[in-house]
């Protein structure tokens, strides 16, 4: 396999654990602000924190491991032109076209449903999130 | 106007060439899997790219790229 290939897949992996950790991080930190209004068992909340954390930090571990990719791409500008094709160009491009009506869908639930700004916020922020990554790995699949 | 598709004949070129995807993508400057994106009909390269690719293989590109009734049309 040539370096551009596996770097290809690379940049697949981290953004692939990025998103499960952004995704364990948020989803749990979003329960935590929903359910923290009942009276939850302490072990629960506990529970809810410390799976978070785990997210936040396997969300920061892809961060780096994406800056030292970023890095090392960017040394090679072949490298960089190849990698950003015009395929990966329009799956970017669709991405966010998804990733823009999601967070317009995800603005609407706060309508539907009495919840609290910063849980609305954060909701936004987890679905736009979820919903450009995700859909790029969609769309950048063979 | 009958609906009408784009097809190519990437693969066989390729493999006339004895080419492998890789080393294809490597002399046109993309990814592997946008050679493969191509050959399968998922994604549907730009002018520039086809004649890089028709260049790669020393071919026209209307040898290369064509235009196919879709299936279900006369």
């Amino acid at each position: 396999m040539t370096e551009r290939d596996q770097l290809d897949r690379s940049r697949r992996r981290m953004l692939l654990g990025f998103l499960v950790g952004f995704g364990v991080w948020e989803g749990m930190s979003i329960a935590r602000a929903l359910l923290g209004r009942a009276s939850l068992p302490g072990v629960v909340r506990h529970g809810l924190f410390v799976v978070s954390l785990v997210g936040w930090a396997y969300c920061c571990v892809q961060l780096i491991h994406m800056i030292r990719w970023g890095r090392r791409v960017r040394r090679d500008p072949e490298l960089t032109a190849s990698l950003n094709d015009e395929r990966v160009e329009l799956a970017r491009l669709k991405s966010w076209r998804v990733g823009f009506f999601a967070v317009l869908v995800a603005q609407a639930i706060p309508l539907l449903a009495p919840i609290p700004a910063i849980v609305g916020g954060r909701l936004t922020i987890l679905v736009g999130l979820t919903a450009s990554i995700g859909s790029y790995l969609a769309f950048d699949r063979e | 106007m009958p609906a009408e598709v784009l097809q190519n004949t990437l693969r066989v070129e390729r493999a006339r060439r004895d080419l492998t995807q890789e080393q294809l993508a490597d002399l046109v400057g993309v990814t592997r899997k946008t050679i493969n994106t191509v050959e399968n009909g998922r994604f549907v390269p730009s002018t520039l790219l086809a004649l890089k690719l028709a260049r790669a293989l020393q071919v026209p590109v209307e040898t290369l790229f064509f235009l196919a009734p879709a299936a279900g049309t006369k």
